[in-house]
């Protein structure tokens, strides 16, 4: 299990490396226009060959796929650390302000993400600034949640409350055993937070809402390529090949790591009552 | 039960003063919106009625009130660009959305209880659905839409793939969709079976003389049914969602695309209703999962309502 996560990240690290590996040996061709060589089929002065404006469409989606992972990589952080900071507070203070604070996490939660940031752009205009502020504006209300429950799960154990008798204070109970016991939870939801980030970049980009067409961003590219769908299929191949290898490594790490989470919390529960193993045999968790 | 009543009725209203909030941080530049920024056809009396039309000499409580009011009362405005009603327009977009979202929740529900069950009987099977639907998942599903759209409808050349307002039209959208979700939902479905077939009363089940598939069925699959029910419930809602994008791929005249071409033409008050139709609908569809749950199962009932 531990071996599977393990090879799982290093593929994905080798991937990234790669990428930012490229994106510097080439230069970011995004505003130059060629009009001799455009809409080259693939070659080999041109791997993935040319876009519309007869640019190297290997540099673009290189460059495409590094700006659309780093902004990815931003929101979700930003995500992940406003709805960490809310979620630990709120559930460790508990009490009225908890619960004002969830029925605001509610009604937030009950609007799409996807559909605040698009009406929001749509609106304020597209930008990268705009894009990362939109995207984070709620997209931290799920995570709150779960951490939320999390650390009422926790603040009810018995060595918190031995802690307590101890005349330990909160702020050594809270940030020296609650806060470590969920960075396991966070570790998890980061991926699947990560990956949901890049869906709705792409998408928004593909939309047009988002930063500016010149820029190579992968949504940006698959949309410029849509145009031409039909007659040059590949330049609509090369970017979705690129999404699909990361999110299909992440989201087999993701399952990987909910698994070791289970299998770790599920050795406790039932190892102490009956010898499971024949089930096990049949029907075992890969 | 009445609690959480009360708690989805807080939200709705919370969920009003959002979108009314969102609304109303956007620069109101609707005298903009209609006479152009360069060309400065509008005299200031124009101006000024025009305002006066938007409520914008009011404060913000007063418009507020006034919003508020009007759309409880079922006024929801008229839309900027067409100046008609937005609840006609609205009717009639809303039915193609309705069909496909309904009819793929339905099918990927039963697709999903097929899959959970054979990955749970054999571990051959299981890997195989394991692996397509995490290639499945691995790609958005507007992407999955163009991809069908080059090879695989020049295949089937009966299936149209312009819109036309034939049942035709529906196929092609509803399986993609279906199979897409039925990937996520019987991924967690199996996952929840898995865990019920470790536990003890369903060994104790086995125990009493039932064939596996028999006690699956009868003892493990009837207690998934409440975790079955909250999961569809969360992908319907991402399915709307994800209809946004389609739809304007595809040009099917639904909310999704009524939605995008009302950003692209900053049409505020269509987007002001739509954000607060999304949110109130979202808020039944979760509150209609949580009391079904409450009837199936009334022991987790502390759990949901706390």
């Amino acid at each position: 299990m531990k071996k599977q996560i393990n090879i799982y990240t290093f593929l994905l690290i080798t991937c990234i490396i790669i990428i930012f590996l490229f994106t510097i040996i080439f230069e970011d061709n995004a505003y130059i226009y060629q009009p001799d060589n455009i809409l080259q089929g693939p070659s080999n002065q041109h791997i993935f060959g040319t876009d519309n404006m007869g640019r190297d469409f290997f540099i673009r989606v290189m460059h495409g796929s590094k700006n659309t992972l780093l902004l990815a990589l931003i929101v979700t952080s930003i995500n992940i650390f406003i709805g960490f900071l809310f979620g630990t507070f709120s559930g460790y203070i508990g009490g009225l302000l908890d619960s004002i604070f969830m029925r605001i996490v509610d009604a937030f939660l009950s609007i799409p993400n996807f559909l605040i940031a698009i009406s929001l752009l749509g609106v304020f205009g597209g930008g990268l600034f705009n894009l990362i502020l939109f995207l984070s504006l709620t997209g931290w209300c799920n995570l709150a949640r779960i951490v939320r429950n999390e650390v009422i799960v926790i603040k009810n154990e018995d060595y918190i409350l031995a802690n307590k008798v101890f005349g330990y204070s909160s702020f050594r109970n809270l940030f020296y055993h609650i806060i470590p016991s969920i960075f396991s939870v966070l570790s998890f939801y980061f991926i699947s937070l990560f990956i949901g980030e890049i869906y709705s970049i792409v998408s928004i980009n593909f939309l047009g809402l988002g930063i500016s067409a010149e820029i190579p961003e992968l949504g940006n590219i698959i949309s410029d390529s849509k145009l031409f769908l039909l007659s040059k299929p590949y330049l609509l191949l090369f970017p979705v090949i690129i999404i699909f290898i990361f999110s299909f490594l992440l989201h087999i790490l993701s399952d990987e790591l909910r698994d070791y989470f289970d299998r770790k919390k599920s050795l406790i529960n039932y190892s102490k009552f009956i010898d499971f193993s024949f089930i096990n045999n049949n029907f075992e968790n890969e | 039960m009445i609690k959480r009543f009360i708690f989805s009725v807080v939200s709705l209203f919370i969920v009003l003063i959002i979108s009314f909030l969102l609304n109303e941080s956007s620069p109101k530049d609707y005298s903009v919106f209609f006479g152009g920024t360069n060309l400065n056809i509008l005299t200031k009396e124009a101006v000024i009625n025009i305002d006066k039309r938007y409520n914008l000499d009011k404060d913000i409580y007063q418009r507020f009130s006034i919003w508020f009011m009007n759309f409880i009362s079922g006024n929801f405005g008229k839309s900027m660009v067409t100046n008609r009603e937005i609840k006609i327009e609205f009717t009639v977009r809303f039915f193609p959305t309705f069909i496909i979202a309904v009819f793929s929740i339905f099918l990927s529900i039963i697709i999903s209880i097929f899959l959970s069950i054979l990955s749970v009987i054999s571990k051959k099977i299981d890997f195989i659905i394991r692996v397509f639907s995490n290639i499945l998942i691995s790609i958005p599903i507007f992407i999955i839409f163009l991809l069908i759209l080059i090879f695989v409808s020049p295949l089937i050349p009966s299936l149209p793939i312009i819109w036309d307002d034939n049942f035709k039209n529906y196929i092609l959208p509803i399986s993609i969709m279906s199979i897409y979700n039925a990937t996520f939902i019987s991924r967690i479905l199996r996952n929840k079976l898995l865990e019920v077939i470790h536990k003890e009363y369903f060994v104790a089940a086995l125990s009493r003389g039932n064939s596996f598939f028999q006690a699956l069925i009868k003892h493990a699959f009837i207690n998934c049914i409440t975790t079955l029910i909250s999961i569809s419930g969360i992908r319907f809602i991402g399915l709307l969602s994800g209809l946004i994008i389609i739809e304007s791929i595809f040009s099917i005249p639904g909310i999704g695309s009524y939605i995008y071409e009302a950003i692209l033409n900053r049409d505020l008050p269509v987007i002001q209703f739509y954000i607060a139709f999304i949110g109130i609908f979202v808020i039944i569809i979760h509150l209609l999962v949580d009391v079904v749950i409450y009837f199936l199962n009334p022991k987790n009932s502390e759990e949901i309502f706390s």
